[in-house]
């Protein structure tokens, strides 16, 4: 029978407060990873897109249920821009108001980590951004630690650490600018480096620059300035 | 073929991969799939809760589609067998498909009523690095041995930039540009439209516009290294 997932001598850790990035290429086992993190940690929460349940007619309603602190169930709909919709039925809602509602209710129930399994295949860049921006002022103000898989290693210079998994083992990780320079290591694992990071590894190898720019306006002022 | 309706009036290019950028995707699909030989497939794998495996998700689909069949059997196991699902596949649970896998599979369920366009929804959101070049290699075989087009719709410059010979952009209703990829380094009409510069365009565009530097627009990352070694 056709194996098709198996995780190998995983050793992995999480710090409190700490937001981490998991990429590994299609069938890497990031879902396998988040789900099996979910039931190992009894305070942790995963979204996994559109796996909802719901026993309420509203998201407030449902949220309420969960959590009755209005001040905090305030905060997570106005810091997670759902507020206008909070009257809704989880029905009427499109694929990114699914998957912010699944992460408010999420935090409502006030967990130490927070798991997102590819939340990213479904927002646009920014829309991500704007998420992530949220959670780390909700780890100012309250103990989390985020995990978040994905396969866009861009996602990843938003957090503080990158572990990038393949065929089921860690195969790098360390702090996302620095795993991802090893451009050789990523590519073989099938999956793409940062168009910025690429370049600027590839200019230093030629010896054009001595750092790496994520910058594009900088990088020509160092290019030609 | 030319695509009309009202004041909107396209053409999709029958060689090559086409790109089409919009702001009313439902609209565009809507348009395209009304025209006769044409397969959407979606950006997400719709699951069905009777369907287990494979080959019973594909029979399901086949009815669910109203799809008349001659030697249905057959027809299937070849439809997998063009994507590359093979044998062991077919008694698989859906459940266990990778993204890509799921992607063929689409794909397989497309190619059975044989048209002559796919059309597909976000192809590489799911996708990796990996399987985004072995469905363009695969795009590549099925549009030499069986003479299919692709068209992607999606908002993502640089995949079109990147993958696409042919790109078209509407918004409100409009055509705004239509053309070879190149109309994409027209870095002023995107900005102007509100339209995400795809970044290695971006880059050049700005060296060639700050300090004149004479480097050339290029959709590989290798050959722009090269262009700036020698005007550095």
């Amino acid at each position: 029978m056709k194996k098709i997932i198996e995780l190998k001598n995983f050793n992995i850790g999480f710090y409190e407060n700490t937001f981490y990035t998991i990429s590994g290429s299609n069938n890497s086992g990031k879902t396998t990873l988040i789900r099996t993190l979910k039931h190992i940690n009894n305070f942790s929460q995963a979204v996994i897109p559109f796996e909802l349940r719901v026993s309420k007619n509203t998201i407030l309603e449902e949220l309420t249920y969960q959590n009755n602190d209005q001040e905090f169930i305030n905060y997570l709909l106005k810091g997670l821009k759902i507020k206008s919709i909070s009257k809704e039925s989880i029905n009427n809602l499109s694929k990114k108001e699914i998957i912010l509602v699944q992460i408010t209710l999420a935090l409502s129930k006030r967990p130490k980590v927070l798991l997102l399994d590819s939340i990213g295949n479904y927002l646009k860049y920014e829309e991500l951004k704007s998420i992530f921006k949220f959670l780390r002022d909700y780890q100012s103000k309250y103990a989390l630690t985020v995990v978040t898989t994905t396969i866009h290693l861009e996602e990843s210079l938003l957090t503080d650490y990158l572990y990038i998994i393949d065929d089921g083992m860690i195969i790098l990780e360390g702090e996302p600018l620095e795993v991802l320079q090893k451009d050789n290591i990523i590519n073989k694992a099938g999956l793409e480096v940062p168009f910025m990071i690429d370049l600027s590894v590839k200019l230093k190898d030629y010896d054009l620059i001595s750092n790496i720019e994520l910058d594009q306006d900088r990088m020509v002022d160092i290019l030609w300035k | 073929m030319e695509i009309k309706k009202n004041k909107l009036v396209f053409n999709i290019k029958d060689s090559g991969i086409n790109g089409i950028i919009t702001d009313d995707r439902k609209e565009i699909i809507n348009l395209l799939s009304a025209e006769d030989k044409v397969s959407i497939i979606g950006e997400d794998f719709q699951y069905n809760y009777f369907d287990n495996t494979v080959y019973e998700y594909m029979t399901g689909e086949v009815e669910r589609k109203n799809l008349i069949l001659r030697d249905k059997a057959k027809k299937i196991k070849d439809s997998l067998r063009i994507v590359g699902l093979n044998k062991i596949d077919i008694d698989r649970n859906v459940t266990t498909l990778s993204e890509s896998e799921k992607k063929l599979l689409q794909i397989a369920i497309a190619l059975l009523s044989n048209p002559d366009i796919l059309v597909f929804e976000e192809p590489f959101t799911k996708l990796d690095l990996k399987n985004q070049k072995k469905l363009m290699i695969f795009l590549g075989k099925i549009k030499e041995k069986f003479n299919k087009t692709a068209v992607f719709i999606t908002n993502d410059s640089n995949v079109l930039y990147k993958y696409t010979d042919y790109v078209i952009i509407i918004q409100n209703k409009k055509l705004i540009m239509e053309g070879t990829r190149r109309v994409l380094e027209d870095v002023d009409a995107l900005i102007k439209n509100n339209i995400k510069v795809p970044e290695i365009v971006e880059f050049t565009y700005k060296a060639k516009k700050k300090y004149n530097v004479k480097i050339d627009y290029h959709n590989d990352i290798r050959d722009i290294i090269k262009d700036i070694y020698k005007h550095v």
